[in-house]
């Protein structure tokens, strides 16, 4: 009797039922609006397009040709990249600075904890805004600071060179705020016996830092580095409001290329701008195994 | 002279408040990252309420009798703000509940009941994470486009109505709670969904709030999707409506910054109260 | 809509006429032109749209038009435009709009984009239209320079009606200062260089800013005589544009010239922001500056010092050589409904009218296109007392209606012009040899032109 009523017990319990059809929802939605999009995505780069953008004639692998081969690969990664990178080691190291700087007690903690949290608030547009009046040619407060030193600023936004560290630089500003508050956690969640007795080994300041603290937040750094290397690689937002991938083409990202040869440059062309949606695939694929496996090594 | 008597320190927080004589170097270093950092913000919430330049060519000391709100009014000329910011609110809204729903229905089905294919839908779920949205924006604007949504509302939330990371989130949430409680809640006669909504979601009361606060940022920031799928500026959401006011011909940069900082307001609040939460949220989430 | 058969009747009236108008018809061939019956026997009002780029005072003096128009024809036509931000995000709304069909009304496209809209073939003939209501716009009181830029194979295709030309900018107190007396011919691109050359070597300022903007590549090219695409810039019978031209010895000249200008310091580098020109100009920095008629509000409110507009100096014979207009154009949609586009057509000859365009070019500093402004009395007071805007006129009137100056006309003109603007800025600082820059440039324009060519299929 005891066993039967377990088992009838259990079988309540576990019965399958409803459940498992819970997820249908977002599995089905997943399906439409990520796999079927994927897999379309990939067909479409195998076609040429007709005036308005719909394939209109099979070219197998033509668009991946012309794009690997005429220089624009090369370019907008290198430009993506570039972003990518210089954006991620400047605000991860301000945030380790300010997140380091800011473990122990000081007078207005509190206060100088919110000043670096903000940029958190700002999206990429808003940023990005914000940035191009700083960085406006005659009346951009950060020309006429340096003015003030003595120094002639550039033309951030006008000058090829330029442009793209303008780009990085208002990314960095915006992803710091993240990033601190991340890094920030990272700290406070380090154990205090633990740098207790680092202290009393004699242990301050930068010592403390390089050989406790860092190698205690390693995983929210690296966790910072990936996730916003991939974000970088990934970048539009800042580039359409600050520079629209200008001056000529110095600042044309992967995903601001795709934009304009499908929705921006007059003829649109879906077919090779599906060409950087799957190469976009297969590189955030790539880094993410990357990940993966300098992770696993870790483990070790 | 630290006091290694237990039940005086606190793990969290840190509230020792010992000086050491480096500490003015610190405070200088901390001190000049702050203005450093904190000076676009400063910019952006100050220029606004002073004519074209005139903030900056004052040495940032102004008279505040040149205080104006012309630059807001501009601003709000431009573009259609307020109907921008109702857009905004809407995808928040939608979004973020679409989410939280089919999150919270999928977490439940992922982690209570057992079938079959429960781990190859885990796998199937969780990869749409590594793929980036970019790639998936033109079939996306493809379909969306045959169904009519083109510029509407409507079409800017429809493809975000179930997202990877918030169901990866709530399952790990779900999976901590004592699985003792769901057994009690079905032995009791609860059915899938009242189990869900009666006695899971109410235990996970923190991880949900996390999940939602995620899903409405994101939903607040994006700016990709809305800006294709959209083109009447009465139909666009606030990010976007940024962008088209920093390409108007005749914006100058205080109008610009007066956008924005309307635009900025319900963030940086949110920010400003909450940033002690979301760290302290962030460093428990660390120590698991 | 309602009655169909009298509709229809006139309908293939219209075609017949239509039939009758010399020369193929680009634009949308097969379906009828629509005459104002179509209009008069729809019970109520008919709603149409436009769209336009045009922002500040421009794009407030056209919807304030627009608004007289409603109001003249209340009751019977609605129209509400909107403004959609800059030429290309107007391109970019038309662009997708073609997909489901909701194109609006009347567009009024940029110049460049001429070649793309005429190819989507969505777009009623004029030609059709004015035929069809002989009440409407009279499409000879066009002026030549300006139709030959919205014409393929001696066919209307579009209706300009924001036209600007581009103009030689010159600070007389300057150029007096280096040497240069007023009376001193700057009517050759040579002697405009001369001009400038001697700025610099008397003041040590820059004697000419050119924007690096496309047009005024495309302008030294129709100054030296010259197509820019090949054959015929597009627009022959020979069809679409199948290659760029930028070695023709002339024309390469031409760019030298100013390259020259650019390399040896004289010429000031601002990048391809007119605006940024204007602002060098009125701060009297530079001595001459390229920039388009349109140019007049800005530097009358902000020059300080003596001023004039010059015919642009041209490098060619005057028979065979000139300037090419920029601005906008009206295309009426050929997906409306017949008493739309009726209503459509009023308003387009509305706003290309005598009275309409007179009013039109005194605001904004574009040129009227209808040559009936020039017996106007009010027009006449008007140009004694702004000499400026007779010789805005007279460029348009006196350019040679040659090849050379319609412009190039492609679908793949925004392509083109970055390769070539990209180019050119690296040879303009000396970082590549100019023939060097042009290779590069027809390459790769080439095969942007050449990529549009298979999307036409």
């Amino acid at each position: 009797m005891a066993h039967d009523l377990l088992g009838t017990a259990s079988r309540r319990v576990h019965r399958a039922g409803l459940g498992p059809w819970l997820a249908l929802p977002a599995v089905v939605l997943l399906a439409v609006f990520v796999y079927r999009p994927l897999f379309r995505g990939v067909e479409l780069s195998l076609y040429g397009s007709d005036l308005i953008g719909n394939p209109s004639r099979f070219v197998g692998f033509d668009n991946y040709i012309d794009f690997f081969s005429n220089g624009d690969f090369q370019r907008t990664l290198w430009v993506s990249l570039l972003i990518a990178v210089l954006a991620m080691v400047i605000s991860v190291a301000v945030a380790l600075a300010g997140a380091l700087l800011l473990r122990r007690w000081i007078p207005g903690r509190g206060l100088f904890q919110i000043v670096l949290s903000l940029p958190f608030a700002y999206s990429a547009a808003a940023a990005s805004a914000v940035f191009f009046g700083l960085f406006a040619p005659s009346i951009g407060a950060i020309n006429l600071l340096l003015a003030r030193m003595g120094v002639d600023g550039p033309a951030w936004l006008q000058e090829p060179g330029w442009a793209v560290f303008s780009i990085a630089i208002s990314t960095a500003w915006y992803e710091t705020g993240f990033a601190f508050l991340v890094l920030l956690a990272a700290t406070r969640a380090i154990p205090e016996d633990v740098l207790e007795a680092a202290e009393l080994d004699g242990a301050h300041g930068f010592r403390m830092a390089a050989s406790m603290l860092i190698p205690l937040m390693r995983p929210s750094i690296f966790f910072l580095i990936v996730t916003q290397t991939i974000g970088g690689l990934q970048t539009f937002t800042q580039v359409y409001v600050l520079t629209r991938g200008g001056p000529g083409t110095s600042t044309t990202t992967l995903v601001y290329e795709l934009y304009q040869l499908a929705f921006g440059n007059g003829t649109p062309d879906f077919g090779r701008a599906s060409v950087i949606g799957t190469f976009l695939v297969l590189l955030v694929a790539g880094v993410t195994a990357l990940q993966f496996i300098l992770n696993r090594r870790k483990e070790f | 002279m630290t006091n290694t008597s237990t039940g005086m320190r606190r793990q969290l927080g840190g509230k020792w408040r010992t000086l050491r004589p480096g500490d003015a170097l610190r405070l200088a270093a901390i001190l000049a990252l702050v203005l450093i950092m904190g000076f676009p913000v400063f910019m952006t919430f100050a220029t606004g309420f002073f004519p074209n330049g005139e903030l900056v060519r004052s040495g940032l000391t102004p008279s505040l009798d040149r205080l104006t709100l012309d630059n807001f009014a501009e601003a709000l000329r431009s573009i259609p703000l307020v109907q921008q910011l109702g857009v905004s609110v809407v995808v928040v809204v939608v979004q973020s509940l679409a989410q939280l729903l089919t999150s919270a229905l999928a977490a439940y089905a992922l982690v209570f009941p057992s079938w079959r294919g429960r781990g190859i839908a885990f796998a199937v779920i969780v990869a749409t994470m590594a793929v980036p949205g970019e790639s998936l924006v033109i079939p996306n604007y493809e379909l969306v486009s045959s169904l009519g949504l083109r510029d509407t509302v409507l079409g800017i939330v429809v493809p975000f109505l179930a997202i990877g990371y918030p169901i990866f989130l709530l399952r790990q949430a779900f999976r901590s709670v004592d699985r003792e409680l769901w057994e009690a809640a079905r032995l009791d006669g609860c059915g899938d969904l009242r189990s869900l909504f009666l006695v899971i979601l109410p235990t996970c009361r923190n991880e949900v709030t996390t999940a939602a606060l995620w899903s409405a940022l994101a939903a607040w920031n994006g700016f990709f999707w809305p800006l294709l799928i959209t083109d009447s500026p009465q139909n666009r959401t606030l990010q976007v409506g940024l962008s088209q006011l920093v390409s108007g011909e005749s914006t100058s940069p205080s109008v610009i910054f007066a956008g924005t900082a309307l635009v900025l307001i319900p963030t940086v609040v949110l920010v400003m109260v909450s940033q002690r939460l979301i760290i302290s949220g962030m460093a428990r989430g660390v120590l698991k | 809509m309602k009655k169909l058969i009298p509709a229809a009747a006139i309908g293939l009236l219209a075609l017949t006429l239509a039939g009758c108008s010399a020369g193929a018809t680009p634009v949308s061939e097969g379906p009828s032109a629509p005459g104002p019956d179509a209009l008069a026997d729809v019970e109520g009002v008919t709603e149409i749209s436009l769209w336009h780029g045009l922002g500040g005072v421009n794009g407030e003096t056209l919807e304030a038009l627009i608004g007289e128009f409603n109001v003249e024809h209340e009751g019977e036509i609605q129209v509400s435009s909107s403004f959609q931000g800059s030429y290309a995000d107007l391109l970019a709304k038309y662009t997708a709009g073609l997909r489901d069909d909701s194109i609006p009304t009347v567009m009024l496209a940029g110049d460049i984009a001429s070649g793309y809209l005429n190819d989507v073939q969505r777009s009623v003939s004029p030609e059709a239209m004015a035929d069809a209501n002989p009440d409407g716009l009279d499409l000879a009181e066009i002026r030549a320079a300006a139709a030959n830029y919205y014409s393929v194979d001696g066919s209307l295709v579009a209706v300009p009606i924001a036209t600007s030309k581009p103009v030689l900018w010159v600070n007389r107190d300057l150029l007096e200062l280096a040497g240069v007396p007023d009376d001193t011919d700057l009517s050759t691109l040579d002697a405009v260089a001369d001009a400038a050359r001697k700025v610099t070597a008397a003041t040590g300022q820059p004697g000419l800013v050119q924007p690096f903007d496309g047009w005024w590549f495309e302008q030294l090219t129709a100054g030296s005589g010259n197509v820019y695409c090949a054959p015929e810039n597009g627009r022959g019978a020979d069809g679409r544009a199948t290659a760029i031209s930028l070695t023709e010895p002339a024309q390469v000249e031409a760019f030298q010239t100013v390259a020259d200008l650019y390399t040896d310091g004289v010429g000031l580098d601002v990048g391809v922001d007119g605006n940024a020109a204007l602002t060098a100009f009125t701060g009297g920095q530079v001595a001459m500056m390229f920039n388009s008629t349109g140019a007049l509000g800005g530097v009358s409110s902000a020059a300080t010092f003596n001023y004039e507009a010059l015919a642009y100096p041209i490098s060619g014979d005057a028979s065979e050589a000139g300037s090419v207009i920029g601005g906008s154009a009206m295309w009426l949609s050929d997906l409306a409904t017949d008493a739309e586009k009726v209503a459509g057509w009023t308003l387009e000859s509305y706003l290309a009218s005598a009275e309409v365009q007179e009013g039109w070019s005194h605001t904004t500093g574009y040129v009227a296109i209808n040559s009936a402004v020039d017996e106007s009395e009010t027009q006449k007071a008007f140009l004694d007392e702004n000499p400026m805007q007779q010789l805005f006129l007279d460029q348009l009137e006196n350019t040679a209606v040659v090849p050379a100056t319609a412009g190039c006309l492609s679908g793949a003109m925004t392509s083109i012009r970055g390769a070539v603007v990209a180019q050119m800025q690296s040879a303009f600082s000396g970082d590549i040899a100019l023939e060097d820059a042009l290779a590069a440039a027809e390459a790769e324009a080439n095969t942007a032109i050449e990529q549009y060519l298979e999307q036409v299929g």
